[in-house]
């Protein structure tokens, strides 16, 4: 009989279905007979079913879940013996290619070939060993599942007594099952730096941290055929990290300004209509795709920040003290710093505004109340009691700003260009962090080739960048908070 | 009292002041609103009205009649339909002869010539005939009898019916007879003085704003002609600053920029370098370089062809021998055999290049072509050479020599390509005719090759281009004033690559004087540079020279007064187009006068029509020069919208079909489904873990260390760059647990790990809402804590929980850049079936869209923005709609 092990987990689901049925019921029946014979029973009846279910099923459950991780290595060992021979004659490499196209052979159930070339045969023949062998193993882990059940529901029978604390101990479970759920939030960082160390650690066996972080040439480009001509690998990073920051910095003078008068506005001037209906329109700022952005920046701002960067430059010929300068004064590309930053920014100010908002309507109103009974008007209270109260706060809000900035990608990506580029010129195009990350990985990964290892590299430093700002940001707002709470 | 009215007048004073300052602060708020919402609006906008073209299509609806004779002789849609598939040649011959009959080609009028051929074969791309194949496939009664199949028109096309190539304008009314002249030109003249009037002025006017618009260029060159000398200027600026420059910093640098190269390139490099510098000694050194160059690449490439070529021919043998005894597997064995072969072939190829270089006598030129194969390597070294006082014929002949066997090289790889096209040509094919139940993997096969065939048929392309642009410079090189100073300007013009630099270093080791040289060869570089914006300049200003005079050569046309007898006014292809219309004829107009039209026949005319009841002018303004819809092609397309061949419709297929190669076959399908499965995952996975996560640590969790620090940490997580999330899925998901790439469960896994904090987070919140009398009361009652959360706070704080998992669900639904690092980016024609399948999702599409060249995908991408808008609309409705119906406020 052939199991596939579709139909087997089927079975299987099918087992512990039942199962928790059963023993739930089994439980609660229990506890509702006892109760009703007037015994001292310690818990509801539902957490004797599922205590019940829980004792019953746990081990046919760990079971399955090893059963289904395991199983192709179990498979691979115990017909490691049953080779045969043809396979035996090739090299431990080779015959691991085999195993493994046998075992495909085997998962989607291929059983005819003909059978003239030696080597095609031995696939069938290994592939018909694997199934028997598979189906075998199926069985006994479906008897095993049984027996498994069988046993813990002995036991778990002879915890339904009625001074058994069955309450305390499904909670204690269900609060563990809790933690482990909570946990998973560190499991993500502690994936995240791992995977970015590894790589980063391999990274710098090839080119020096010191090269990395301070040299000034970029072409991550390394040749693929070795006989290839004309290409260098350069990692230094420093120009990824200026064009980071300009854009960031671009993005920040637009946004810092607009989002936090906004939000003084909002918060201290506006009528509630009027925030009523303007802070979802602001927010909308917030819910638009990050790519939609870099459409918006590459196709609409760019070409206008172009031909704004060529007008300024003849109106700056034109001034007598330049008219002397032959070509450009604002050298002009297709993409550029700023029309990147630019929409970055808008995209930022949301986050800026809401974020100070809540910061500013947390000054307490007794501050207000002293700074206007001693005559001040509005926007002096602002200027001379709010903003100073709040700024730590808004400060905060402005790191995490910032934070956001350098780890964007897709407006750069698509606005912002690929040259390693050291300048001044908001009109020429820079490159970014993110954007080389993206490049570096669209194609096939290959983890041993410095170009893909340098991608990790930079997405370490991103990680530790923004990882700071974000820690001494929430650091600052929490304090903040804590002090008018 | 004077006093006091000073003082109310001071402080009146100081009041306005202060009261101003109030309502400009105010005004500030009030501006950045502004602009923040007119940021927004642009942006909306800018979608909105690129996206308008996009949902509306031209559809040719085409009666054919196929002739199940023609298309399947062999009966196969009663045996095998999906072999059908194979026949889209065929069947895409019966559609082009269908359209040329529509246009009046035919046995029984004129056949159409090879140039027109071409021009209706672009009306249709290929692949529609693979869709009209479906459609017999799925209804055979279609064959042989009359049906009108609507396919979408050619991109280009399309965008011209719908005004985004140029602008049109029209008149109609009565001509008099045509007048057949004997060049075979024909003259036309409006019946009525005004229709003639309204022509003249129509034609002026267009003349007129082309006129604009050459100024306009005219400006542009001119800016660019500026920034040709900033160049010149730089260039000489580096020239003046090379002088300062002493010999170690160069001897350094040189060994800073030689890392990451090959041993064997730079031993040959650095050999070459010494070699120019030196002496015999030097000769024997280079010599043994190239051998051992030669020796280790030619051993490497034999081998390789040789393993290869084995591989296939025994492929090709098995295949052969199934064929015999009509073996189920015989094609998978062609295919590898093919696919061997193909690679050999590449080895071979590299072989060949070696092979030639091999041949080349002179030891300096091969090994330059070796370091240098890219020409502007050789031309570098060629100019540093000539800077010091090598003799400076040699140049160009050496320039001469290397380009001749780089186009025999390109030349002998093209033909070997083509003839590996053809067999891929009949086998992708048949490939394809395989009956779905043998398994997707012949499918999969079978896809791989037509993605090989197209790769080949793109380098074949590319090597024509190639071979072409070669030749042209060889023609350039022979001409006898081609100088030295030419041949640098024709190799080009890069700095960069290691060899250079290992060629300089190898001259530095054997003369230490080579500072002098490197230098020279710095400052030769600079010169050149120098040099080619001098010629930038040179060419922008003969540019700007032409546009004048053709500003110049633009007719005026002097007055409104008739004279019929007045000169013509020639209109050449650089002009405004004028075509008229008589019936089905078309004219192209060569030549005004006030009252008359000098045309010539476009395309098939009818010799009967002659009568002159109704003719319409249509007015093409931008020159056919600068548009790519000629004017034959859009006599035909106005011919066949007024027949309603041509028909304009609503684009379904944005919401039927997935990507495509092709604007016009093109849809979202796959996408929004592989969107839909992502999201799924993400669902399932990110809102319980996340709530549950929420409920312990705000519930549950004691205040000790390790809770601090998740807290801290989930803060944390939520302000990570998404794009680090790609990379965790990256190392870990397909590097390390080696799940599939572009797999919508890949992508599901990394945004719900993105996801999870915003879902903690708003969950908290939202548990924190429930006022703490809620868990007191419950507890007072004898609940335990669990039961307290679990039956009583949660259900409280479920609204304020939905609404968080609908927000962090919508910004991953938006999220681009953690899916372009899990490979989701690749091109993918099939809509996805399942959560293993490859797929890309609705931004990843946006962004794929974004970046294709041709015009006709910037609706499409607007269009496919306006789709995920309106998904993310929904979906924050949805989440505002449960805060305000549920939320309960304490």
């Amino acid at each position: 009989m052939a199991l596939s092990l579709e139909t087997l987990n089927l079975i299987l689901l099918l087992i512990l279905l039942a199962g928790s049925f059963l023993f739930f019921s089994t439980g609660y029946r229990w506890a509702r007979t006892a109760k009703n014979k007037g015994e001292p029973v310690h818990s509801l009846p539902s957490y004797y079913g599922w205590s019940t279910a829980i004792w019953s099923l746990g081990p046919a459950i760990a079971l399955f879940i090893i059963y289904n991780v395991t199983r192709k290595t179990l498979l691979f060992a115990l017909t490691n013996g049953l080779m045969p021979d043809r396979a035996h004659e090739l090299d431990a490499k080779a015959q691991l290619n085999f195993a493994n196209s046998a075992y495909t052979a085997f998962e989607k159930g291929i059983t005819q070939l003909p059978k003239t070339d030696p080597l095609f045969a031995a696939h069938i023949e290994y592939a018909s060993t694997l199934a028997n062998t598979d189906s075998v193993i199926g069985i006994t882990v479906l008897i095993l599942m049984l027996v498994t059940i069988a046993i813990s529901f002995f036991f778990a029978r002879r915890k339904l007594r009625p001074e058994v604390r069955a309450r305390n101990n499904v909670e204690g479970i269900a609060g563990i099952g809790l933690l482990m759920c909570s946990v998973l939030a560190i499991a993500t960082t502690i994936g995240i730096v791992l995977s970015l160390l590894g790589q980063t650690l391999l990274f710098f066996e090839e080119v020096s941290p010191f090269e990395f972080l301070f040299g000034t040439q970029w072409s991550a480009q390394t040749k693929i055929r070795p006989d290839q001509v004309g290409q260098t690998g350069a990692f230094g990073a420093v120009p990824l990290f200026y064009g980071t920051f300009l854009i960031s910095l671009i993005a920040m003078l637009v946004a810092a300004p607009l989002g936090l008068f906004s939000a003084i506005y909002m918060a201290e001037y506006a009528s509630p209509r009027f925030r009523r209906i303007c802070k979802p329109v602001l927010e909308i700022l917030a819910g638009i795709p990050t790519v939609v952005y870099g459409f918006f920046a590459a196709l609409t701002v760019a070409p206008a920040v172009r031909d704004f960067g060529n007008w300024l430059d003849g109106v700056l010929h034109m001034l007598p003290i330049l008219s002397a300068i032959e070509g450009p004064i604002i050298a002009t590309q297709p993409t550029s710093a700023l029309a990147a930053g630019l929409v970055m920014g808008i995209m930022i100010i949301p986050f800026v505004s809401s974020l100070s908002d809540d910061v500013i309507t947390a000054v307490p109103q007794s501050l207000r109340d002293g700074s206007y009974g001693l005559g001040a008007t509005k926007s002096e209270t602002i200027k001379r009691v709010i903003i100073p109260a709040a700024l730590p706060g808004i400060i905060g809000a402005l790191l995490l700003a910032v934070s956001r900035a350098i780890g964007e990608t897709m407006i750069v990506v698509m606005a912002a260009g690929q040259r390693a580029n050291i300048t001044g010129n908001v009109f020429e195009d820079v490159t970014t962090i993110t954007v080389q990350i993206v490049a570096l990985l669209q194609g096939d990964l290959e983890f041993d080739s410095p170009k893909t290892l340098s991608a990790f590299a930079l997405g370490f430093v991103l990680f530790i960048v923004t990882l700071i700002l974000n820690i001494i940001a929430l650091r600052v707002v929490q304090k903040y908070r804590e002090k008018y709470e | 009292m004077g006093l006091f009215m000073d003082m109310i007048e001071g402080s009146s004073e100081r009041f306005k002041k202060r009261l101003a300052a109030e309502r400009r602060f105010k005004l500030y708020g009030q501006f950045a609103i502004a602009l923040a919402i007119i940021a927004l609006a642009t942006l909306l906008f800018s979608v909105l009205s690129q996206s308008f073209g996009a949902f509306q299509q031209y559809n040719v609806k085409l009666p054919l009649s196929i002739s199940s004779q023609k298309l399947d002789p062999d009966g196969y849609i009663v045996k095998n339909p999906v072999a059908l598939k194979n026949r889209t040649a065929v069947m895409s011959d019966m559609m082009f002869e269908g359209l040329s009959a529509e246009l009046g080609y035919g046995p029984a009028t004129r056949m159409s010539t090879p140039e027109e051929r071409k021009q209706i074969r672009a009306f249709l791309t290929p692949l529609v005939s693979g869709e009209v194949l479906d459609k017999l496939i799925k209804n055979p009664k279609l064959f042989d009898t009359s049906h009108t199949y609507s396919v979408p028109l050619s991109d280009d096309l399309d965008l011209y019916l719908k005004g985004a190539t140029t602008r049109t304008a029209k008149v109609s009314g009565a001509v008099s007879a045509m007048n057949p002249m004997t060049d075979g030109t024909f003259i036309f003249s409006w019946t009525s003085a005004q229709k003639s009037r309204q022509a003249k002025e129509m034609i002026t006017s267009h003349l007129e704003s082309r006129r604009a618009d050459v100024e306009r260029q005219i400006i542009s060159q001119s800016l660019s002609l500026d920034k040709a000398y900033a160049e010149k200027q730089i260039a000489e600026d580096h020239l003046t600053r090379m002088a300062g420059i002493g010999s170690d910093d160069i001897a350094k640098q040189l060994n800073e920029t030689l890392r990451g190269n090959s041993a064997e390139h730079i031993q040959l490099a650095k050999a070459l370098g010494a070699y120019d510098m030196g002496s015999s000694m030097q000769q024997e050194e280079l010599k043994a370089a190239l051998e051992r160059y030669f020796k280790k690449e030619m051993k490497e490439r034999q081998k390789d062809t040789k393993t290869l070529l084995a591989r296939a021919k025994n492929y090709h043998n098995k295949a052969d021998a199934r064929d015999k005894r009509e073996a189920q597997d015989a094609k998978t064995k062609r295919e590898e055999a093919l696919l061997a072969g193909y690679s050999a072939l590449n080895a071979y190829f590299r072989l060949y290049q070696l092979e030639q270089l091999r041949a080349i006598p002179d030891q300096r030129l091969k090994a330059t072509a070796i370091t240098g194969e890219d020409p502007a390597q050789f031309g570098k070294l060629a100019f540093s050479l000539s800077a010091v006082n090598t003799p400076s014929s040699s140049v160009s002949q050496a320039a001469g020599e290397l380009i001749e066997a780089r186009r025999t090289i390109l030349m002998h790889q093209q033909a070997q390509l083509e003839l590996i096209l053809d067999q891929f040509e009949d086998f992708s094919s048949s490939a394809l005719s395989y009956d779905n139940s043998e398994g997707d993997r012949h499918f999969a096969n079978a896809k791989n090759l037509g993605q090989l065939r197209t790769t080949l048929a793109q380098r074949i392309e590319r090597f024509e281009l190639s071979i072409n642009g070669l030749t042209q410079q060889l023609n350039e090189v022979s001409a006898p004033d081609f100088s030295d100073g030419d041949a640098l300007q024709l190799l080009g013009s890069d700095i960069g690559g290691g060899h250079a630099r290992a060629y300089e270093l190898g001259a530095f080791q054997v003369d230490p004087d080579y500072a002098r040289i490197a230098k020279a060869s710095q400052s030769a570089l600079y010169t050149q540079r120098a040099r080619a914006a001098e010629n930038d300049i040179k060419s922008l200003e003969a540019s700007l020279e032409g546009l004048q005079t053709v500003e110049e050569e633009i007719p005026v046309w002097p007055d409104t007064t008739f004279h019929a007898d007045q000169s013509y006014l020639a209109l050449d292809n650089s002009f405004p187009t004028a075509l008229v219309f008589i019936e089905t004829n078309a004219y192209k107009v060569i030549a005004v006068n006030d009252a008359h039209f000098k045309a010539t026949p476009l395309g098939y005319t009818d010799p009967a029509i002659t009568d002159t009841e109704k003719a319409k002018l249509l007015l093409v303004y931008k020159p056919q020069a600068e548009r790519n819809v000629s004017d034959l092609e859009i006599s035909w397309v106005t011919r066949l919208t007024n027949n309603n061949i041509i028909k304009s419709g609503f684009r379904t297929r944005l919401f039927t079909h997935a990507d495509s190669n092709e604007p016009e076959l093109a849809g979202a399908l796959g996408a929004i489904v592989g969107t839909f499965f992502t999201m799924m995952v993400t669902m399932l996975l990110a809102a319980p873990l996340g709530v549950l996560a929420a409920i312990y640590l705000e519930e549950f969790a004691p205040k000790n260390r390790l809770t601090d620090f998740i807290e801290v940490n989930t803060n944390n997580l939520a302000a990570v760059p998404s794009i680090v999330f790609g990379l965790l899925g990256a190392s870990v998901f397909i590097g390390f647990f080696g799940m599939p790439r572009s797999a919508p469960l890949v992508g599901g896994l990394v945004l719900s790990l993105m996801t999870l904090p915003t879902i903690i987070i708003a969950s908290r919140a939202s548990l924190k809402a429930v006022p703490p009398s809620i868990r007191e009361a419950a507890l007072g009652l004898g609940a335990s804590r669990m039961q307290a959360v679990f039956h009583h706070v949660l259900p409280m704080a479920t609204p304020g929980m939905l609404t968080g998992t609908i927000i962090g669900m919508a910004r991953a639904i938006g999220e681009t850049a953690p899916l372009l690092l899990i490979g989701m980016v690749a091109f993918i024609a099939d809509t996805p079936k399942s959560l293993f399948d490859s797929a890309t999702v609705m931004p990843v599409l946006i962004y794929q869209w974004s970046t294709r060249a041709f015009r006709a995908w910037e609706p499409l991408t607007a269009a496919s923005i306006l789709i995920l808008l309106v998904f993310l609309l929904a979906m924050n409705i949805l989440a505002v709609y449960l805060r305000s119906r549920y939320e309960r406020r304490w």
